[in-house]
C-alpha cells in the first residue's frame, strides 16, 4: 500500500510535465496572432510596437527555444505575465483560487449530501415512485446547462422573489473580510464578523447549489447501485436477523460499504465541479479561476489560458491522488494490507 | 443459504429496457429533434435571423416564446438551433470514435513503446478538465463553431482510444485468436472479425451519453463566446443574449429547455442501454 | 400436534409449553415464472432447552421456514402460524418483530466469511447487536461485554480481537464471533443455519462442541438446520426431515436413525460414511430434488423413490406413525407391515 502510494507520488512530476507539454503544444496551434490582444488591432501595422512586444513576450525565438524557456520558467513557478492584467499569472491565479475553492467545496458538499440522501432514498424504495422521482431529480441535475440554470435561479430567487442576493461573493457595497484564508466564510468567522459570514453564505447558496446539482445525479446513481448491492449481502441479512433497527442496518452497516465506491469518484466529482465552475462563476460574476479563464479565453490571453489549464490538470492529479489515499484509509482491507 | 434464492430468470420476453419507459421517450425526443434539424427550412414559422416583430416582447399567441432584443422570434431561432447543435455533436462523436478506434487499435495491436506512448498521451489528455482543454484549444485556434468542434474532437477521442485498446487486449488474450493468428489471419481481419463486433455496444453506450455532453459543451463554449457567434441561433449563444436581457426571461428559456431536453433524452437512452448491456462507462 | 409427538422427551416437556410453535406454515414465492411453493404446511414445536434438527437437501425449504418466522422473507405469501411464547410472529410488524430477532430468537448463518461486515471491527458489530436491544448500554459497557463473550466462545486475546476486522480472522474464529454475537442478548432460542458447512472438518467439530456447551450452560433451545445427518447425531434431541417444503419424517434421534420410516431418510442415512465400511464411495440419492416451481402430483419424492408404488403418484401422504417416528409415506408408514416386509 505504502509502496503503491509512493509510486503514485513519484510519477506526479512526469504527468505534470506531460500536461505542461500538451498545453504548450495547444498554445502553439494558433494561426491567430496573439499580438492582436497585446498591442491591439490598430497598432499591428506599427512595426516598432510589434517588435517591442515580440521581444518582450519571447515570440521571436524558435518554437523549441520557446518550449525550453517555458519549461524552465514553469519549474521556477513562473507561469508568465498576463497580457491583460499585466501581472504574473501565478499571482492572478493564487488571488482567485480561494473563491473557486470555496465555491467548489460547498458545491461538493451539497452534491454529495443530496446525492447520498437521494441515493439512499431511492435504494430503500427500489422501483417505487420515490425511487423514480429521486432518480429523475438527480438526472435533471446532470442534464441542465449550469449557465442556464444559474440564470434561472437568479431570476427566480433574486429578481422575482428577492430571497437571496444577486451575483458576486458579497454585496457590491460591502468590503471583503481581511484576507486570512481567502475563504470569505472562514475569514469572516475568524474576524468575528457574523453579519459578513451570513452575507457570504447567502451569496454562496445559489451558485453552489447550481454547481452541486450537477453532480447529484452521479452520486445518486452510484450510491443507489452500491447500496442495492450491499442490501443483497449476507451481513445485511445477518444484521437484520440480529434485530438491528433498519436505520442502523442502512446507515451503519450498508452505507459504510456503499460509500467506498463513492469515495473513488470524489476526484472525478471535483473535476466535474471545476468544469462547471467555469460557467457558474461566469453567470454569478464569481471572481474565481473559472471566470478568469473565460475572460482570458475571450481576450486570447495565452499565458493566462495556459496557466489556468495547467492548474486544472494539476488539480486533477492532486484530487486523484487524494482519492486513492482516502479510499485506502476508508477500507480496512486495503489500509491494513 | 441458497434455499431462498428464487429463480430470477424471466420466462416472458419483454421489450429491452432501452425500448421502454423513459428511454423510449428519450429516443422519440431525439428523433423529433433530428427531424426538426433536417426539415426546419421547409416549414419555419419565421425567419430566424430577421426581426419579425417588436423588440423584447413577452410570450404571446403569435410568438409563443416571445421576441429577442432585435425583434426575432425566439421559438423559431431555438428550432433552427437544432441545425447547429445536432450536426456538431454528431460530427464530434463520429470523429472521436474514428480517431479513437484507429489509435486504440494501433496501441493494442502494436504494443510495446507505441502502446506506451499512445496510452500516456491518452492518460494525460484525460487528466484535463474537458472544458478547460476545449477552451484552451478553441482559444488557440481562434473562436468559432468550427474550431470549437475540432477542440471537442481533440478532447473526446481518448475515451474511445482507451475503450478500443481494452477490447483489443481482451480479444488478443483469447485462445481462439491465437489460433486465428496461427492460421495466418491478419491484424486487420482480427480487428474486423473479433474486435469491432465486440466494441459496438460499449462504444454505442458511451457515444449516447457523450452526445448529450457534447451538446452541452458546444452550448457552453458558445456561451463563453468561443463557439458560435451572434447572430447564429446557436443555443448557448442565445442564452448569452438572454443573460444580457436578464429580466426578459423568455429569451433564455427556450434554448435552455432545448438543451435540457436533448441532454436528458441522451441520459435516459444511455442509462437504459448501459443497464441492458451491462457496460462499464469510461468516465472522464 | 404436541403431546403425542413421538420422541418428545416427557422429562423435558413435562408441564411446559413450547417456546416456539410452528403450525401449518406455508411460504409461496411469487416469481415471474409463477409461484414457487417453498414451504407447504410445516408444523413443529421447540421446547425450552431442547435441540431440534431440521434436515434436508438445499431447496427443501428448511432455511425458508426459519427465515419466514423471523419475518425475513420478502416477495412471498406466508400463511399459517408461528408463535414465540404464545405471540404470533407471522404478520407481526417489523418494529415489534425486531425486539424478538437477535434478542429472544437469535440466528447464526452458514458462511462466516460473508456474515460479518468487512469494514467494521468485531467489537463494533457486537456492540451494535447489543445496543439494538439494550439501548441504555454504554459504549464502554458494550465493549467489556463483547470481550467477555469472545472469551466465552474461546477466542484467545479477546481484547485485541475486539478491534480486529473480520478479514484478519480465520473462518472458524469468525463463526465463533457470530456465535458470540448471537448469544450476546441472552436469547432463549438459537437458530443455527448450516453453522459448519463452510468450515474445515476439524473446525466443524469444535464449533459443534461449542454450540453444545453453550446450549447446556445457557439452557438454550436450538434449531439446527443442516443437510448433513452426520452433524445431527450428537447435537440434536429430535429431528425433522424436510423434503420439497414438507416435513416428511420426524422423531427422536435414536429411533429415527435406527429405524427410519421414510425412504428419503433412509437415503440420507445411506449417504453417511460408516465406520464399519471400508469402501470410499458413498451412496447418494439418485435424481434431482423436486422443484418448488413444479411439484409432481402425489408424493414429491416418488420420482426418486425406490419403494415407489402406483398410489404414490395419486395423492400426497401425510405424517403417520411409523414405529417410533412420524413419517409421510404410504409404503413404509401407516400400516407398518409393508415397512417390515421391505426391511427384511
Amino acid at each position: 500500500m505504502k509502496r503503491y502510494l509512493a509510486i503514485r507520488v513519484a510519477v506526479m512530476p512526469l504527468l505534470l510535465f506531460g500536461i505542461a507539454s500538451i498545453v504548450f503544444v495547444v498554445s502553439r496551434l494558433t494561426p491567430a496572432d496573439p499580438l492582436v490582444s497585446i498591442v491591439g488591432e490598430r497598432n499591428l501595422t506599427n512595426p516598432q510596437i510589434v517588435a517591442a512586444a515580440r521581444a518582450r513576450w519571447g515570440l521571436n525565438d524558435s518554437v523549441p527555444v520557446q518550449y525550453a524557456k517555458y519549461m524552465k520558467n514553469l519549474v521556477k513557478g513562473d507561469l508568465g505575465t498576463s497580457f491583460t492584467t499585466r501581472r504574473p499569472v501565478l499571482h492572478d491565479l493564487l488571488d482567485r483560487l480561494p473563491a473557486t475553492l470555496e465555491l467548489t467545496f460547498v458545491a461538493l458538499l451539497i452534491g454529495v449530501v443530496f446525492g447520498v440522501g437521494l441515493g439512499v432514498l431511492a435504494a430503500r424504495n427500489r422501483n417505487r415512485l420515490i425511487d423514480h422521482v429521486a432518480r429523475f431529480v438527480a438526472l435533471i441535475g446532470s442534464s441542465l446547462p449550469a449557465f442556464w440554470a444559474g440564470l434561472l435561479v437568479l431570476y427566480i430567487f433574486y429578481a422575482r422573489l428577492g430571497w437571496l442576493p444577486g451575483p458576486g461573493r458579497i454585496d457590491p457595497r460591502s468590503v471583503a473580510p481581511g484576507h486570512i484564508t481567502g475563504f470569505y466564510t472562514v475569514d469572516s468567522l475568524l474576524h468575528g464578523d457574523w453579519s459578513m459570514f451570513v452575507q457570504s453564505v447567502k451569496h454562496l447558496i445559489l451558485p453552489a447549489s447550481v454547481l452541486g446539482w450537477g453532480v447529484v445525479g452521479i452520486v445518486t446513481r452510484l450510491v443507489r447501485a452500491s447500496l442495492l448491492d450491499e442490501f443483497s449481502m449476507e451481513y445485511v441479512r445477518v444484521a437484520r436477523a440480529m434485530g438491528l433497527r433498519e436505520r442502523t442496518v442502512v446507515n451503519t452497516h450498508a452505507l459504510r460499504n456503499a460509500l467506498l465506491p463513492t469515495i473513488t469518484i470524489v476526484g472525478f466529482l471535483f473535476a466535474f465541479l471545476l468544469t462547471g465552475a467555469v460557467l457558474t462563476e461566469t453567470v454569478f460574476s464569481w471572481p474565481g479561476v473559472g471566470s478568469y479563464a473565460v475572460e482570458a479565453s475571450r481576450k486570447l490571453d495565452y499565458p493566462a489560458i495556459i496557466g489556468v489549464t495547467i492548474l486544472g490538470g494539476f488539480a486533477f492529479l492532486i484530487t486523484n491522488l487524494i482519492t486513492d489515499i482516502a479510499y485506502a484509509v476508508a477500507d480496512p482491507r486495503i489500509r491494513l494490507s | 443459504m441458497t434455499a431462498i434464492a428464487v429463480p430470477a430468470a424471466r420466462i416472458r420476453r419483454r421489450r429491452p429496457a432501452w425500448l421502454r419507459g423513459p428511454s423510449l421517450i428519450g429516443l422519440i425526443s431525439l428523433g423529433v429533434w433530428a427531424l426538426v434539424a433536417v426539415t426546419i427550412p421547409l416549414w419555419t414559422p419565421n425567419d430566424p435571423l430577421a426581426p419579425v416583430a417588436g423588440r423584447l416582447l413577452g410570450p404571446s399567441v403569435k410568438h409563443w416564446m416571445g421576441t429577442d432584443a432585435l425583434g426575432r422570434d425566439v421559438l423559431t431561432r431555438t428550432l433552427w438551433g437544432a441545425r447547429i447543435s445536432i450536426p456538431v455533436a454528431v460530427t464530434v462523436i463520429i470523429s472521436a470514435v474514428l480517431i479513437g478506434t484507429i489509435i486504440g487499435a494501433a496501441a493494442g495491436f502494436l504494443g510495446g513503446w507505441v502502446d506506451a506512448v499512445l496510452m500516456r498521451l491518452v492518460d494525460i489528455t484525460m487528466a484535463f478538465p474537458p472544458i478547460l482543454l476545449a477552451m484552451a484549444i478553441t482559444a488557440s485556434l481562434g473562436p468559432g463553431i468550427r474550431n470549437a468542434l475540432i477542440a471537442m474532437v481533440l478532447v473526446w477521442w481518448p475515451i474511445y482510444a482507451r475503450l478500443l485498446r481494452a477490447q483489443v487486449v481482451a480479444v488478443r488474450q483469447r485462445e481462439y485468436i491465437d489460433s486465428a493468428v496461427a492460421i495466418g489471419a491478419s491484424r486487420w481481419l482480427i480487428l474486423r472479425r473479433y474486435v469491432l463486433p465486440m466494441s459496438y455496444t460499449p462504444v454505442l453506450v458511451n457515444a449516447t451519453m457523450d452526445f448529450g455532453q457534447v451538446v452541452l459543451l458546444t452550448a457552453s463554449l458558445s456561451f463563453i463566446g468561443l463557439g458560435a457567434r451572434p447572430p447564429s441561433p446557436e443555443w448557448g449563444a442565445m442564452i448569452t443574449e438572454g443573460a444580457t436581457n436578464f429580466y426578459q426571461w423568455w429569451i433564455a428559456a427556450s434554448p435552455g429547455i432545448a438543451i435540457l431536453l436533448v441532454v436528458l433524452a441522451c441520459n435516459f437512452v444511455g442509462d437504459a442501454l448501459r443497464d441492458s448491456f451491462d457496460v462499464k462507462e469510461v468516465t472522464r | 400436534m404436541s403431546a403425542d409427538v413421538p420422541g418428545v422427551d416427557s422429562n423435558v416437556t413435562a408441564g411446559r409449553r413450547p417456546i416456539l410453535s410452528v403450525s401449518d406454515l406455508c411460504v409461496t414465492f411469487t416469481t415471474s415464472a409463477g409461484p414457487a411453493r417453498a414451504v407447504r404446511g410445516v408444523t413443529f414445536d421447540v421446547y425450552p432447552g431442547e435441540s431440534v434438527a431440521i434436515v434436508g437437501e438445499s431447496g427443501s425449504g428448511k432455511s425458508v421456514t426459519m427465515m419466514a418466522l423471523l419475518g425475513m422473507v420478502a416477495n412471498a405469501d406466508i400463511s399459517g402460524s408461528a408463535t414465540y411464547r404464545g405471540s404470533e410472529l407471522i404478520g407481526m410488524e417489523v418494529s415489534r418483530l425486531r425486539h424478538i430477532r437477535g434478542s429472544k430468537v437469535a440466528m447464526i448463518f452458514q458462511d462466516p466469511m460473508t456474515s460479518l461486515n468487512p469494514v467494521l471491527t468485531i467489537g463494533r458489530q457486537m456492540s451494535l447487536v447489543m445496543q439494538a436491544h439494550q439501548p441504555d448500554l454504554s459504549k464502554k459497557a458494550a465493549r467489556t461485554r463483547a470481550i467477555e463473550l469472545l472469551d466465552q466462545v474461546a477466542i484467545s486475546q479477546a481484547a485485541r480481537r475486539c478491534d480486529s476486522y473480520p478479514h484478519e480472522l480465520s473462518g472458524g474464529m469468525r463463526q465463533r464471533v457470530m456465535i458470540a454475537m448471537a448469544i450476546s442478548n441472552n436469547p432463549e432460542v438459537l437458530i443455527a443455519d448450516e453453522p459448519t458447512t463452510a468450515l474445515d472438518v476439524t473446525v466443524q467439530a469444535q464449533i459443534m462442541e461449542l454450540l453444545g456447551d453453550l446450549r447446556r450452560d445457557h439452557h438454550l433451545a436450538m434449531v439446527l438446520i443442516t443437510h448433513d445427518l452426520g452433524v445431527v447425531a450428537g447435537a440434536a434431541d429430535r429431528v425433522a426431515v424436510m423434503y420439497a417444503g414438507r416435513i416428511v419424517e420426524q422423531g427422536a434421534v435414536g429411533p429415527l436413525f435406527a429405524d427410519p420410516g421414510h425412504p428419503y431418510t433412509r437415503g440420507l442415512l445411506d449417504c453417511l460414511p460408516r465406520l464399519d465400511e471400508r469402501h470410499e464411495i458413498r451412496a447418494s440419492i439418485a435424481g434431482v430434488p423436486a422443484s418448488p416451481m413444479s411439484l409432481p402430483p402425489g408424493c414429491p419424492f416418488a420420482p426418486r423413490c425406490s419403494y415407489v408404488e402406483s398410489r404414490c403418484s395419486e395423492s400426497e401422504p401425510f405424517l403417520e406413525r411409523h414405529h417410533e417416528t412420524l413419517s409421510a409415506c404410504f409404503v413404509l408408514a401407516g400400516d407398518g407391515l409393508a415397512a417390515a416386509a421391505v426391511d427384511g
